[in-house]
C-alpha cells in the first residue's frame, strides 16, 4: 500500500484493474486506492506479470503492506543487485510509488506491485517461516515522515542492498531499530513491525518499544481490523460488514464526541400527571388540528428552558464559548441501522401547535428518507427520546458541536411521595449529558429544574 | 465552450495558469481536465480550472447511489474520492491540475491546503469556516460550505472543490451530501444573508488559491 501522505495509516483498494496472471506494462494503472477524499490511480513501476493480489478490492491495508506481487523482469534477473533494480524502477518517474523517492527505508510504501525487484525476494519467501507474514506485520508503522528524496536516496540504496543481502532473514531485520530496542522488543514480545519509530529517520528506539509494551492495545486493534481473527482466543466472527456511510459517520462523530468532550450527566424525575391530564383534555377539545403528544410538550418545554438557560444552548469551539442565538432542537430519530437527527428550527418561537406540526413533518420525512439536508443542519441542542420503550433512564452522547443532549425515558406510573404519603403518579426520568468544558453541574441542575417546573405546570406550554 | 484565458500573473510569481471556463457541462469539463492533466504530466505549467456546471449529481468511486434521494438532475459516476455531491449554477467549482511531485507528494497535505484556500475565501466574507477532522471539506458550523474530492494519477491532481455561492439548499435536498446523513449544506449567500456575485467570488478564490499554492514550490503546506 503506497503511502499517499505522511499521516496516512491505511488505504482501501477500490478496484483492481488487472487480474492475477495478467501482464502489466510499466506505467499502466493496475488499481485504484482510496484514502479520505482522494482517489489515487496506482501504476506499475515496471512491466511484469501480476502473480498475486493480496488485498482484494474493497479491503483496506496498512501503509506498507503488500497488496500484490508483480513478477517483473528485474526480479527474473535475480535479486542480488538491488541498486540496479532500484535504478530500473526509478526509471519510471511517473510511478506512484517510485522506489528511492519519498521513502527512506524499505518499509515505507512497500507495495510489492510497485517494486518487484526489491520486494520479490521477500514476498516470495515461504510464509511458513517464523517471520511474520507481510500482511500481519505491516512495516508501515516504522515509517518515518517522508524526507527529501535527495537525502533519502542514499539511505535507501544502503537499505535495499542490506535487504537483498539478507533476503532470507526474518523481516524484522529490515526494520530500522536500535540494538537495544531489538533486545527489548524480543524480551517483551513486541513486534517491531508494528511500531512507529521516534528516533532519527524513524528509527525505533527503546522508548518506542516501552511505550508499545505499556500500551499494546492500539497495535492489537489495528491488527484485528486488518484480518479476520483466525487463531486462538478471539471469538469467531460469523459475519463482517463494511459500515454504511451513515454508520461510519455516526461512528466517527460519536467517537470524537466521547473522546473529546468531558461528559457528565444529571437526572431528574418529572411528574407528568398534569401533562397526562392536559393531553387528554386537548384531545377531547379538538382545539388542535394535529394531535399533540408528550414529545411535543417536552420539546416545547425544552425550548423554553433553553431560552432561560442559554449556556445549555451553546457550543465549545476553539477554546471559546459560543452561545447560539436560536434554539434549534435536534430530534434523534431512529432509522434502519442508524440515527438521523432532523432539526426543529427556532423551536422557542413556535406555538405548541406549530411545533407539533413541524415535528411530525420532520419525523415523517426522516423515516421515509426524504428529508432535505437543510432539515438536518444547525441544531443547537438534541433530544433523544426513548419513551416508547419501557425503560427508566439512560445517558446520551453529545452531538457535536452542541454542548448538551437530553435523554428521555418512559412515562409510567411510579410510586412517589406526596405530602408524606406514597402515591402512584405518572413520572418520567430525564437525563441531560453536558460538556463540562462550558457547563457545570449546577447549570445543568437549574436547567432541569426549569424543565421540571414547565412540564409539571404544562398549561403554560399551551397558552404561551 | 468558452475560451480558456490565463489571467495576467507573471510566470515567476505564479506558475499556475488560471482558466475560467464559465458555464460548462460536467463531462465537457472532464475532458478539459484530462487534457490539462496530460499537459501537466508532460511538464506544462500547472492549472486551475474554474467553472460553473449545469445541474448534475455526481457519485465518487465509493458513492452510494442510495444517497441520491431524488433524481432531479443527471447522475454521473466519476473518478474522484468521496461520495455523492451536487453541482449546479450558483456553485463555483475549481479543478486544480497540480503536480504533487513538485509539491511534496502528500495527499493529505494537499486536501488540507485546499481547505485552507476555501477557509480564507470564507474569511474574506467575514465568515469563520473550519475543517472538521475526518470530514474533508469546509464547514460553517455543522453545514458544509464547500465540498472537496480529488483524483490523482502520477501524482497529478484532478477534480477539486465546489464552493456553494448561492443558496442551493433545495437543490442539495435531492441527495445526502457526501453520504453524511445528519449534516446539511450552506452557502456564502445563506451565511452572509446576500448572494455575492460569482465573478467576485471567483476573483477571491483565485487570489487565495495562488496565495496558498503559488508562493513557492512548498506551497502545499
Amino acid at each position: 500500500m503506497p503511502k499517499l501522505s505522511d499521516t496516512m495509516e491505511e488505504g482501501t483498494i477500490l478496484k483492481w484493474l488487472k487480474q492475477v496472471g495478467e501482464t502489466v506494462t510499466a506505467g499502466e494503472v493496475i488499481a485504484e486506492v482510496e484514502t479520505d477524499k482522494a482517489d489515487m490511480e496506482l501504476e506499475a513501476a515496471e512491466g511484469g506479470v501480476l502473480s498475486a493480489i493480496r488485498i482484494p478490492a474493497g479491503e483496506s491495508a496498512a501503509v506498507g503492506a503488500v497488496i500484490a506481487v508483480l513478477d517483473g523482469d528485474a526480479a527474473a534477473k535475480g535479486n542480488g543487485d538491488a541498486q540496479q533494480a532500484k535504478s530500473t524502477a526509478t526509471g519510471t518517474p511517473e510511478a506512484v510509488d517510485e522506489p528511492g523517492a519519498d521513502r527512506d527505508e524499505e518499509s515505507d510504501a512497500a507495495a510489492a506491485a510497485e517494486r518487484p525487484a526489491a520486494r520479490k525476494p521477500e514476498v516470495a519467501s515461504p510464509p511458513t517461516k517464523s517471520a511474520p507474514t507481510p500482511k500481519a506485520a505491516p512495516p508501515s508503522k516504522a515509517a518515518p515522515p517522508s524526507a527529501a528524496p535527495s537525502r533519502s536516496r542514499a539511505a535507501d540504496a544502503t537499505q535495499a542492498a542490506t535487504q537483498a543481502a539478507t533476503k532470507d532473514a526474518p523481516r524484522a531485520d529490515t526494520i530500522k531499530a536500535s540494538a537495544a530496542a531489538r533486545a527489548l522488543a524480543a524480551e517483551r514480545g513486541i513486534d517491531l513491525a508494528g511500531l512507529r519509530g521516534s528516533g532519527p529517520d524513524g528509527r525505533i528506539v527503546s522508548e518506542d518499544v516501552e511505550t508499545a509494551a505499556s500500551d499494546t492495545k492500539p497495535a492489537e486493534s489495528r491488527a484485528t481490523m486488518r484480518r479476520p481473527p483466525s487463531t486462538g482466543g478471539e471469538a469467531p466472527v460469523s459475519e463482517r460488514h463494511e459500515l454504511s456511510r451513515m454508520r461510519q459517520s455516526i461512528a466517527k462523530r460519536m467517537s470524537e464526541a466521547f473522546r473529546d468532550i468531558p461528559h457528565f450527566a444529571v437526572t431528574a424525575e418529572i411528574d407528568m400527571s398534569e401533562a397526562v391530564r392536559l393531553k387528554a383534555a386537548l384531545e377531547k377539545s379538538g382545539a388542535f388540528d394535529v394531535p399533540v403528544t408528550y414529545t411535543h410538550m417536552l420539546l416545547k418545554a425544552v425550548a423554553r428552558a433553553l431560552t432561560r438557560h442559554p449556556r445549555l444552548n451553546s457550543s465549545y469551539r476553539d477554546g471559546a464559548l459560543e452561545v447560539h442565538a436560536e434554539v434549534n432542537l435536534g430530534m434523534a430519530v431512529s432509522v434502519d441501522d442508524g440515527l438521523i437527527v432532523p432539526v426543529l428550527r427556532r423551536a422557542d418561537e413556535r406555538s405548541l401547535a406549530d411545533l407539533a406540526a413541524e415535528a411530525r413533518r420532520l419525523v415523517a420525512l426522516t423515516k421515509q428518507g426524504k428529508f432535505a439536508s437543510a432539515d438536518l443542519s444547525g441544531g443547537t441542542f438534541t433530544v433523544s427520546n426513548m419513551g416508547m420503550l419501557d425503560l427508566e433512564s439512560f445517558t446520551a452522547v453529545i452531538n457535536p458541536p452542541q454542548a448538551a443532549i437530553l435523554a428521555v425515558g418512559a412515562i409510567k406510573p411510579r410510586a412517589v411521595v406526596r405530602e408524606g404519603a406514597v402515591v402512584a403518579r405518572h413520572t418520567m426520568f430525564v437525563t441531560v449529558s453536558c460538556d463540562h468544558r462550558i457547563i457545570d453541574g449546577v447549570m445543568a441542575g437549574r436547567f432541569l429544574e426549569e424543565l421540571k417546573t414547565l412540564l409539571e405546570n404544562p398549561i403554560g406550554l399551551v397558552v404561551a | 465552450m468558452k475560451s480558456a484565458v490565463a489571467i495576467a500573473v507573471s510566470p515567476e510569481v505564479s506558475p499556475i495558469a488560471v482558466r475560467r471556463l464559465g458555464r460548462l457541462g460536467y463531462e465537457e469539463t472532464l475532458r478539459v481536465q484530462e487534457e490539462a492533466r496530460g499537459q501537466v504530466i508532460a511538464g506544462a505549467p500547472e492549472q486551475l480550472l474554474l467553472v460553473e456546471h449545469p445541474p448534475v449529481i455526481t457519485l465518487g468511486r465509493r458513492g452510494d447511489v442510495r444517497h441520491v434521494l431524488e433524481r432531479r438532475a443527471p447522475v454521473l459516476r466519476v473518478s474522484r474520492g468521496g461520495d455523492v455531491t451536487y453541482h449546479g449554477p450558483g456553485q463555483l467549482v475549481g479543478y486544480p491540475i497540480l503536480d504533487l511531485n513538485r509539491r511534496g507528494r502528500d495527499i493529505d497535505r494537499y486536501l488540507r491546503a485546499l481547505e485552507d484556500v476555501l477557509i480564507a475565501v470564507a474569511r474574506r466574507f467575514g465568515l469563520t469556516a473550519r475543517r472538521q477532522r475526518g470530514f474533508t471539506g469546509v464547514w460553517l458550523g455543522n453545514a458544509k460550505l464547500a465540498a472537496i474530492g480529488v483524483g490523482i494519477r502520477r501524482w497529478v491532481t484532478m477534480h477539486g472543490f465546489a464552493l456553494n455561492v448561492a443558496d442551493l439548499r433545495s437543490e442539495f435536498a435531492a441527495i445526502v451530501p457526501c453520504g453524511l446523513a445528519g449534516i446539511g449544506v450552506t452557502s456564502l449567500a445563506e451565511a452572509t444573508g446576500q448572494c455575492p456575485a460569482m465573478a467576485d467570488v471567483e476573483a477571491l478564490v483565485v487570489d487565495e488559491f495562488l496565495r496558498v499554492f503559488a508562493p513557492s514550490e512548498e506551497g502545499a503546506g
